[in-house]
């Protein structure tokens, strides 16, 4: 098993950015730096290897920087752990030198829509009590 | 739940009402949506924003949509049930977004909006005209629409827009209090053709805009400070401050209601440094999908992409809005000039 972005993910590459929204949650991440590289060649197996096979393009002080974000990206459950596409060789995509830092940026306006909660009390009509607010 | 239950319950339920039969038939991101309704009231509130989409043809109906209130109907509307559905604070819940059937319901109000992807039919249910909210009828059957648009290159957006005689369109996409009312307002005035302020239809395989409401809300002191002359046309002067100022702004009655997109501007507030720069794909996308899909939760994925697609297709800019107008003026006719097609 390998790793891959969430079914419920959208990921895309728009120059030296990805832009991350997870249609779920309805929440948006941006990702530059570095990492964009190893992200490109979803799915894979192993992030260390990943890391290596591109040998002197990443320096350890970036290597370091990539797994924080990794690490976020994990956090935030954009990635699926266990994809099975993992196994299959991954096609190789060119590198993108960016001075970009790595950095993971997200987008929180609409973290509200997180909460979730089922209608509790009911009329005789079986429509809840209502308390208006403006969107 | 099984929504096609309720959905077709609830159809045979309006359709048994006896009521007279009030029907408008308008033209719709170039296809064609009957309105249908059994109270007078309803159509006075809900159909003025439309109105300027009304069509006489009704050969080949795309969308037929019901919008009722229990106090119209012979029998009260039915609630579903419940069960232990969960929403989210906007109101979405997934069990409610489903392949054949889309219900869109917030709890904190007794209006329903639901759909067959099937049929092409949408209701709008409402307890009564007293519980609407407000900005409910400043767009007018957004979420159905929305839903109807699930399965065609069409797509509603958060966004302002504007056209030029000739046919050039700017959309200008961002999220509330971001400068879409005051910016689309602006340009309108200088001769532009306003094709909306809030939310427009996009084709996005062609990209072209097409004008949908014909509402303008603005905040009152924005009214007060920038367009005080159109403070007068105001229709909810009464209402101040509890609502914002609503006003409808009318186009060249010759202009066509829709024209192909030439630029996406974004626009952000910015008194120090004004101007019209180029802006990245990314940045354009940020400020159109969240918003849109915010308040438009259902057919995410379909949505996103419809909307990804059209900020890859298009030529994209900021533009740091300061308050002076004239300067603004300046700014945007330079670039016309120098993107017009």
């Amino acid at each position: 098993l390998g790793y891959n972005w969430k079914k419920v993910v959208a990921a895309d590459l728009f120059d030296d950015e990805y832009i991350i929204a997870n249609l779920n949650t309805g929440l948006y991440y941006s990702v530059q730096g570095t990492i964009i590289n190893v992200l490109q060649c979803f799915p894979f197996e192993s992030i260390d290897k990943k890391i290596e096979d591109f040998g002197e393009k990443i320096t350890l002080v970036n290597k370091k920087k990539i797994m924080e974000v990794w690490d976020e990206l994990i956090s935030e459950e954009l990635i699926d752990l266990n994809h099975p596409e993992g196994l299959l060789p991954a096609v190789d995509k060119e590198f993108i030198e960016t001075e970009k830092k790595c950095n993971l940026s997200k987008y929180a306006d609409m973290q509200d829509l997180l909460a979730l909660d089922p209608i509790h009390e009911v009329d005789e009509k079986g429509w809840p009590e209502i308390n208006a607010t403006e969107e | 739940m099984n929504l096609k239950k309720y959905f077709s319950n609830s159809l045979n339920h309006i359709k048994s009402n006896v009521s007279v039969v009030l029907e408008d038939t308008i033209s719709l991101g170039g296809k064609t949506a009957k309105l249908t309704t059994f109270s007078k009231d309803l159509k006075d509130l809900f159909f003025p924003s439309l109105a300027h989409l009304k069509v006489l043809s009704d050969e080949f109906i795309d969308l037929q949509l019901y919008y009722v209130s229990d106090d119209c109907l012979d029998i009260p509307f039915s609630a579903p049930n419940w069960g232990n559905i969960e929403f989210d604070a906007q109101g979405y819940a997934s069990e409610l977004d489903q392949k054949e059937i889309g219900v869109f319901f917030q709890p904190w109000l007794r209006q329903i909006f639901m759909y067959s992807y099937a049929e092409n039919i949408g209701i709008y249910w409402v307890k009564s005209l007293s519980e609407i909210p407000w900005w409910e009828a400043t767009f007018s059957f957004r979420t159905i629409f929305h839903m109807w648009t699930r399965n065609t290159p069409l797509q509603l957006m958060h966004a302002g827009a504007i056209a030029t005689e000739n046919g050039n369109a700017y959309l200008f996409p961002a999220k509330s209090g971001s400068g879409k009312s005051t910016t689309t307002c602006m340009l309108s005035e200088a001769g532009y053709v306003y094709l909306g302020d809030d939310y427009v239809l996009i084709d996005t395989d062609k990209n072209i805009v097409y004008k949908l409401y014909g509402t303008t809300k603005m905040e009152w002191d924005n009214l007060e400070s920038r367009f005080s002359h159109l403070l007068p046309r105001a229709i909810n002067l009464n209402q101040r401050p509890n609502q914002k100022g609503i006003l409808y702004l009318e186009s060249n009655k010759q202009f066509k209601n829709f024209a192909s997109i030439c630029a996406i501007i974004v626009p952000e507030v910015n008194n120090e440094n004004s101007g019209i720069i180029k802006a990245s794909i990314a940045h354009s996308l940020f400020a159109s999908a969240p918003t849109t899909l915010h308040h438009l939760p259902h057919n995410r994925s379909e949505s996103y992409t419809k909307i990804r697609k059209l900020s890859s297709n298009l030529p994209n800019f900021i533009w740091k809005l300061n308050a002076d107008k004239k300067i603004l003026l300046h700014q945007f006719q330079e670039f016309y000039n120098e993107t017009a097609t």
